[in-house]
């Protein structure tokens, strides 16, 4: 099972961030690098991450915070709750 | 004797209006068009003018194909794969066979559908030329998602180019096209839609805009196309190393790049032309076929797998054998 | 010295770091955005940062309009008066810089917007976090000493209808500082919230923050497989 600090991390380097920089409310058009682009970046890096396991999950793509994110991998078992 | 289908030629038409990179910077100052362009890999779009059309461009394309021996007497069917016709009525193939001069017992008719829509019209094509004493049919494929996309608008805006293809499918007694693989999934369908346009009236939309859920489609094609690439090949005992080159909808860098890791393709096995291009929605893959065999990138006996996928959600898949 | 980029709403400021200065965080970020959003048009006030370090939300203020040509700002570390005036230098922007303590350099002065930018986590977990290299913390193990004193302290410092920002960290005594808060102006309410993971520096210290949070001078959710805190930013006035 991958652990919170690797998500974050591959989010931070998703969207070429300082590490540390990311609060757990950070959202989607709430820092100028997470655009629509920057959305698919971290998609396609979470999707890396956890060996092709993110793809199939259907509502992903609607989290849009780093809350959000964390609540559905823990909803799909991909990280500790 | 079993028939069946080739395609004989491909012709396209790009409008001369390039929008670049920098003309996009240009008009929407606080873009980063570094980070655009690193994830999209699209430097160039064409564009129609204002007052240019699908029917015009679409024309254009067909012309091209009129140059190359087939006769207009000789076209038994015609297909046009468009979303953004002139008119919701008649259908678009109507007024172009009107304009092509072609003879009257054409059949000729629309199909409302974009990424997946080559593969579509290849699919009808196909089954027409088998099941009748029908001999040639152009597939036409037109969009022109720039009068739908709102100039600030930095998901669609940066991707989209017009285009037109025209292609030539021809009786064979060769086996060339198939089979196909197909699906939809509706529940998608608000995921890249043009907002308000058709009889469904929205308030406080501006009417006739594009709208893309960047993200919903993105993981629709990692889901999806993966699935009916090992799906087709199963069908036809096939395995990655038998193809020679795939094909996908040139949806974006992101996407193709994301595609190729799923599947473990080496980048020497995937066409890949959105760079100079753009992505054209339904004129994508022929676009890229005509450009794959101008870069000699097909040959006699290539097998390719070309995949289209998007608006709907739909999606469509099926081998071409180069004989 | 340490370059860095902080945005702002519109553009990004450049700021440079000296030796020994404390470097910005989430909740640096938090209190600027939230100032910013709770000001009602307020423009050209006299800003007074305490607690200045770098002098990144002096100057953010200063940029965005809401302080008057000058802004002024304190810190007890002795190399922050030189590394503010070089940011507001760098930035176009004049400052009044002094040392001291709290309110110590600003005797008979008075301002508009005073802004908390002390440090205000337990000094147990100043010691073992990271953020305070060489930047002194003497909160207490509550996290509350400082702040407490200056909620008391401000409203001598502040003009008619004048504001008080101020972030809570929940590595500190919460409910202590709200007290203080509550006890000494008419109107105290929340801003503005970020909510952060331990981070990595941290994870081999989870025993002692437990043990801080049991003995009640801090509070933290696990989630995740980890620990979240937050910081809410609270702005406090009273009523004209």
């Amino acid at each position: 099972m991958k652990t919170t600090d690797e998500v974050i991390l591959t989010i931070e380097s998703a969207l070429e961030l300082e590490k540390g920089s990311l609060s757990m409310d950070t959202s989607m058009g709430s820092i100028e690098q997470w655009d629509s682009l920057g959305h698919l970046s971290i998609l396609s890096s979470l999707d890396i991450l956890f060996d092709g396991l993110i793809a199939p999950i259907a509502n992903i793509s609607k989290a849009q915070s780093v809350n959000e994110i964390l609540d559905i991998l823990i909803e799909n078992k991909l990280i500790e709750k | 004797m079993k028939l069946y289908s080739i395609i004989s030629d491909i012709q396209y038409y790009l409008p001369s209006r390039l929008l670049s990179n920098e003309d996009l910077v240009s008009d929407n100052p606080d873009w980063r068009m570094d980070d655009i362009e690193k994830k999209t890999g699209i430097k160039n779009r064409y564009i129609c003018e204002d007052n240019q059309t699908s029917k015009d461009i679409a024309l254009l394309a067909c012309e091209k194909l009129f140059k190359n021996n087939i006769k207009r007497s000789e076209i038994d069917f015609l297909i046009v794969v468009t979303e953004s016709p002139e008119y919701i009525a008649p259908a678009m193939s109507c007024d172009l066979q009107n304009i092509l001069n072609l003879k009257t017992s054409v059949a000729a008719f629309d199909i409302n559908l974009g990424c997946s829509g080559f593969v579509y019209g290849l699919m009808i094509a196909d089954s027409i030329l088998c099941a009748n004493s029908y001999n040639n049919g152009i597939l036409v494929c037109v969009d022109t998602y720039s009068k739908y996309i709102s100039p600030n608008d930095r998901t669609c805006r940066p991707l989209f180019s017009d285009a037109a293809s025209a292609t030539l499918i021809t009786r064979s007694q060769s086996k060339s096209v198939g089979p196909f693989e197909l699906g939809t999934d509706g529940s998608g369908y608000q995921d890249l839609i043009v907002q308000n346009s058709g009889t469904k009236k929205q308030a406080n939309i501006e009417r006739n805009l594009l709208h893309m859920d960047g993200g919903a489609v993105f993981m629709f094609t990692m889901r999806t196309v993966p699935k009916v690439v090992n799906d087709l090949l199963k069908k036809e005992k096939y395995k990655i190393e038998d193809i020679d080159l795939f094909v996908f909808h040139q949806a974006s860098k992101l996407v193709i790049d994301n595609i190729k890791r799923l599947l473990k393709l080496p980048d020497q096995k995937v066409y890949e032309n959105y760079q100079l291009v753009g992505n054209t929605v339904s004129s994508s893959i022929p676009i890229a076929l005509a450009q794959a065999k101008d870069d000699n990138r097909l040959k006699k006996g290539s097998i390719v797998m070309i995949v289209g996928f998007g608006v709907g959600l739909s999606w469509g898949a099926t081998l071409i054998r180069y004989i | 010295m340490e370059k860095f980029k902080f945005n702002l709403t519109n553009t990004a400021i450049d700021l440079y770091l000296f030796d020994g200065i404390f470097k910005p965080t989430g909740t640096t970020k938090l209190l600027v955005d939230s100032v910013i959003s709770n000001c009602n048009g307020v423009v050209n006030k006299k800003i007074l940062d305490l607690g200045s370090g770098c002098g990144v939300v002096a100057i953010s203020l200063n940029k965005e309009g809401l302080s008057e040509n000058i802004f002024y700002a304190s810190d007890l570390n002795e190399n922050t008066v030189e590394c503010v005036m070089y940011n507001a230098n760098k930035n176009n922007c004049k400052v009044n810089v002094k040392k001291g303590s709290l309110f110590e350099p600003w005797y008979q002065e008075k301002f508009d917007l005073i802004i908390d930018d002390i440090s205000g986590v337990s000094s147990e977990i100043a010691e073992i976090s990271g953020w305070f290299d060489g930047v002194p913390c003497a909160s207490g193990v509550g996290g509350d000493i400082l702040t407490n004193t200056f909620l008391e302290d401000s409203v001598n410092y502040l003009n008619t209808g004048g504001l008080v920002f101020f972030p809570v960290i929940s590595f500190s005594n919460v409910k202590s500082i709200l007290s203080t808060a509550e006890k000494t102006f008419d109107i105290v309410e929340c801003v503005g919230r970020s909510e952060f993971m331990l981070p990595e520096s941290m994870h081999s210290s989870i025993d002692i923050l437990e043990k801080l949070k049991e003995a009640g001078y801090i509070n933290f959710q696990n989630k995740f497989g980890t620990i979240i805190w937050y910081t809410e930013i609270y702005k406090a006035y009273n009523k004209t």
